[in-house]
């Protein structure tokens, strides 16, 4: 175990345990919310590297800060351990759901391996780049348990189809996990991190192979609203027509959208988040597609992924006991894929949107529950653009929808 | 308002329909249709599988795809099998197009078998896969047929164009053995391999020259339609080569030029079950037509440099029989200007006469030359005794050389006279510049029937390096001929006598050259029976 560092504790509460150990494999968490960015780093990444041999960390920042100072620091600290990491809409640490704040996550001991990829200028070529980055799968191989991190600017294009790149590279024995990269809703660009680097429109991956079983739940917990609609036409992650009229119309009416968000783009959104569109599967929960803006103009919807056209959707609604007893449930199927393991530590990407539906005190209650699944082990995540998470069949991103990924 | 059926597979289809029509190539239409396949039915991995290799796959480690498994997966009728990486799965499979060997398998983790509502969606998808797929190949077929006729409009050289069609049969069919084959000219009961694509050397020695009606390449020559053979190896009329090394499946489309059939295109597979389907026999038809078009174009081309050729050798024929008397010509009265006073007389009287002389040439060439350009032209027909016509023909000959009227009949036939006066006034003409020293010329003339026959006869032989249709072709001079000429004095009596539906022979033997010029005609029998024309 490193020495503490009591300096640090100003900024962790004492409920907290922000480090897990089992012998071979230990899993730290540091927070901290200083206002420097190198101070920031350095608080977080020492409180996270609570072990010997340190394999990787994973960083979640708000962008408010100097994300190169902030990565100095924490590479500084951690003696250049490969690291990735992105901004965030808001960040989860074990103690609860923070804003302007970084979140280091610290995976070591020997039973861990872990390999690093990044991808640069990726918007226009998602898919190659999704493969790309999953090439570090190989370097896993050896490991039992294995899984493929994937932190994506989620405003480069379809989700989607990095998640089918990478897929077509790790096929369906290694689960997909992560989240699309957030900018604190600005919605203007979003930044990843890798080893020194920050990089905006890139993909960063980390393949984790451990000894031991690795769990990934995913549920979002919105409910239909109303009669289906056809997707009458769409293209390019919009939708400009639902049963042959202009979504936005359809949407704004059918929904009964308050007056501010019919010509306000910043209410819009703020609307949207809590309404997004459901597409039908074949069983379980439908898709859910976060609308992320509207144009005024040719009054279509702007996605953070494809909706197809010809595909069959329902307008959305959550409330806070729909959204955390979904919660509840992506825990539980986490911990399940355990097989009775402790978890050494939970991952939480969460989407925006449910913080829009529980409002502040909800996801101190959400995250407070994530923590009660974790029965003690250190939580760390972050509020996202959009989840990754493939464990069954070949779709792998999701919206408005939590993903937890357990470590033991 | 739509009021949408909430049905579950309905609108897998219609989703589908809608991603899988947006793709630009068969490759990722495959792989982007096993996905989507794959997503809609939450199965872990997917694949086709076409004549026993796997086209396109989904939920495999990259370098990873079981392909021998899929394979026997594609062949089986198993529900549950273990996937690699996936553990227990229960399997559809389900054929691309009736009748075809190409499969689209999914698989699931679990048990739980796929539904019967699961299974028509699966159809139904692979049925829009299968028109997709056609859709892309007709659009690469006209890529290519276009690529084509560019080379073929750009006069790309014929080899280039013949090799190109060969490789895009192959390319388009994905088969391995392309060729075209050309009836030998040498030879009508053969055929040659012009053009291959996938054969090699060994190969391609043992079916170089095969039998016309041999192979499917032989077939389509005689039948003169697209044949198939199927079952290759045991084929009564296959080409031995090919079944040495155990060729399964060919087929072969007709090749013509100018409307004559004139060799096949032919595409063949050594894999077993390849089956040549509705579109592939229309690409091959269509790819065919393009070697017609091709090797009739290269034929007008081909005539087209040789008229330029000819054109080009007229012209330093001409500039040079036009040149060297003007030049004498220029020569004479430049001379008579300047010294004509202090010549001796009978000096500028040789001057003068050679400038005539030659004067008489240039008129000569330029009444040939009008003469070539008129030759379709046939004159009215009129009576006239053929004794008449001969003797009229020779005068002016006769005191150039001795010509010997052997024969002339006093018979009354009607005729173009002007024609057949002016090709046996170029006959007379060649035998006279033809006959070494002084040698006699001799003319018979011969009515059989309604046909006049007239001989015109010289000692010597005809030039060894023209053979008897070439001395009718413009231009055409034996190498060792001296006399000055340009060569188009046999080409216009040629014409002329084709204008009166006439014809002219010639024959060497015995020392002596014998042009004959056989025209019809009618005698006063057949005038009386029939009056003439107006």
């Amino acid at each position: 175990m490193r020495r503490a560092d009591t300096e640090l504790m100003d900024h962790i509460k004492e409920s907290t345990l922000p480090v897990s150990n089992n012998g071979t494999r230990w899993m730290g968490v540091g927070h901290s919310n200083a206002q420097d960015s190198s101070t920031a780093g350095a608080e977080a990444a020492k409180e996270a590297l609570r072990g010997d041999d340190p394999k990787i960390l994973v960083v979640f920042c708000s962008d408010s800060y100097d994300l190169q100072a902030l990565a100095d620091a924490i590479n500084k600290e951690s003696g250049d351990v490969p690291l990735i990491g992105c901004s965030t809409a808001g960040e989860i640490a074990t103690n609860g759901p923070a804003q302007t704040s970084v979140v280091v996550t610290a995976l070591g001991g020997s039973g861990f391996s872990v390999s690093t990829r990044a991808a640069m200028e990726v918007s226009s070529r998602l898919r190659e780049a999704g493969a790309e980055v999953a090439e570090c799968l190989e370097d896993v191989n050896e490991r039992p348990h294995r899984v493929l991190m994937l932190l994506t600017d989620g405003l480069a294009g379809d989700q989607q189809e990095i998640v089918r790149g990478a897929y077509g590279v790790v096929g369906a024995e290694v689960p997909l996990v992560g989240g699309c990269a957030g900018d604190d809703l600005k919605m203007k660009s979003t930044r990843q991190l890798w080893g020194n680097r920050v990089l905006g429109d890139a993909i960063v991956a980390a393949a984790i192979g451990s000894h031991a079983p690795i769990g990934i739940g995913v549920r979002h917990g919105w409910m239909k609203v109303g009669e289906p609609m056809l997707v009458t036409k769409s293209g390019n992650n919009r939708v400009y027509s639902l049963d042959d009229q202009p979504a936005l119309d359809v949407y704004l009416e059918r929904l009964d959208a308050p007056k501010e968000a019919r010509t306000d783009p910043v209410a819009f959104t703020n609307f949207a988040l809590t309404h997004p569109l459901g597409l039908s599967g074949r069983s379980g929960e439908p898709h859910v597609r976060f609308i992320g803006e509207a144009n005024f103009e040719d009054r279509s919807l702007g996605c953070i992924a494809e909706v197809p056209q010809s595909a069959l959707v329902w307008f959305m609604e959550g409330d806070e006991q729909s959204v955390l007893h979904a919660t509840d449930a992506a825990c539980a199927e986490a911990l399940e894929s355990l097989h009775g393991q402790q978890p050494l530590g939970m991952f939480a990407f969460d989407c925006i949107a449910r913080r829009g539906v529980l409002g502040d005190p909800g996801i101190t209650r959400e995250i407070e529950r994530v923590a009660g699944h974790a029965a003690g082990a250190p939580v760390a995540g972050f509020y996202t653009y959009g989840e990754i998470a493939r464990t069954h069949g070949i779709s792998g991103f999701h919206n408005q929808t939590l993903v937890v990924l357990a470590v033991s | 308002m739509v009021t949408p059926s909430t049905d579950w597979s309905t609108h897998q289809l219609a989703e589908f329909l809608a991603a899988v029509s947006s793709f630009k190539d068969e490759p990722s239409a495959s792989r982007g249709a096993i996905e989507r396949a794959a997503e809609a039915f939450e199965a872990e991995v997917g694949a086709i599988v076409r004549d026993g290799s796997v086209v396109a796959s989904v939920g495999f480690p990259a370098r990873r795809v079981p392909a021998d498994r899929l394979v026997s997966l594609a062949e089986g009728v198993r529900q549950n099998t273990m996937i690699p990486g996936v553990g227990v799965c229960s399997v559809i499979v389900v054929p691309i197009e009736d009748g075809q060997p190409a499969k689209l398998i999914l698989a699931r983790a679990g048990e739980s078998d796929f539904t019967v509502q699961e299974r028509n969606l699966l159809r139904g998808m692979a049925r829009v896969l299968a028109l997709t797929l056609t859709m892309l190949e007709r659009q690469r077929l006209l890529d290519r047929l276009s690529r084509i006729q560019r080379s073929i409009s750009h006069r790309a050289p014929l080899q280039e164009v013949l090799d190109s069609i060969t490789a895009g049969a192959s390319e388009l069919m994905g088969v391995e053995v392309a060729g075209l084959r050309v009836v030998d000219p040498a030879d009508p009961a053969y055929s040659l391999i012009v053009s291959t694509s996938g054969v090699s050397d060994e190969v391609l020695e043992s079916i170089r020259r095969t039998p016309i009606g041999e192979g499917a390449g032989g077939r389509a020559i005689v039948e003169e339609g697209l044949v198939i053979i199927d079952s290759y190896e045991t084929a009564s009329d296959a080409v031995p080569g090919f079944v040495a090394h155990h060729l399964q499946v060919a087929m072969a489309a007709p090749v013509y030029e100018n409307g004559v059939v004139a060799g096949s295109l032919v595409v063949a597979s050594y894999k077993q079950d390849r089956r040549f389907n509705e579109s592939e026999q229309e690409a091959l038809l269509a790819l065919a037509e393009h070697a017609s078009l091709a090797l009739t174009d290269a034929k007008t081309v081909d005539a087209m440099r040789e008229a330029q050729h000819s054109k080009d050798m007229f012209l330093a024929m001409v500039s040079h029989e036009l040149k060297t008397p003007l030049t004498v010509m220029m020569g004479a009265l430049r001379t008579l200007q300047v010294h004509g006073a202090d010549l001796p007389e009978e000096l500028s009287n040789e001057m003068l006469e050679a400038g005539w002389k030659r004067g008489k040439e240039l008129e000569r060439l330029i009444d040939r030359l009008l003469q070539g350009a008129r030759a379709e032209l046939a004159g009215a027909e009129e009576e006239v005794l053929v004794v008449d016509l001969i003797t009229e023909a020779v005068r002016g000959f006769e005191h150039s050389r001795a010509v010997d009227v052997k024969d002339a009949p006093d018979v009354l036939v009607r005729m173009d006279r002007h024609a057949v006066l002016e090709v046996l006034g170029i006959l007379l003409e060649n035998a006279v510049a033809h006959s070494p020293g002084h040698g006699e010329v001799s003319v018979e003339a011969h009515v059989t029937g309604s046909e006049l026959a007239v001989c015109v006869s010289n000692p010597g032989s005809l030039p060894e390096d023209l053979d008897s249709d070439s001395l009718f072709l413009p231009f055409q001079r034996g190498s060792a001929v001296r006399s000055s000429g340009v060569g188009l004095g046999l080409y216009i009596a040629g014409r002329v006598a084709d204008s009166v539906d006439g014809r002219i022979s010639v024959e060497s033997e015995d020392g002596q050259v014998r042009f004959t010029l056989q025209v019809p005609v009618r005698t006063t029998a057949d005038v009386l029976d029939r009056p003439s024309l107006p």
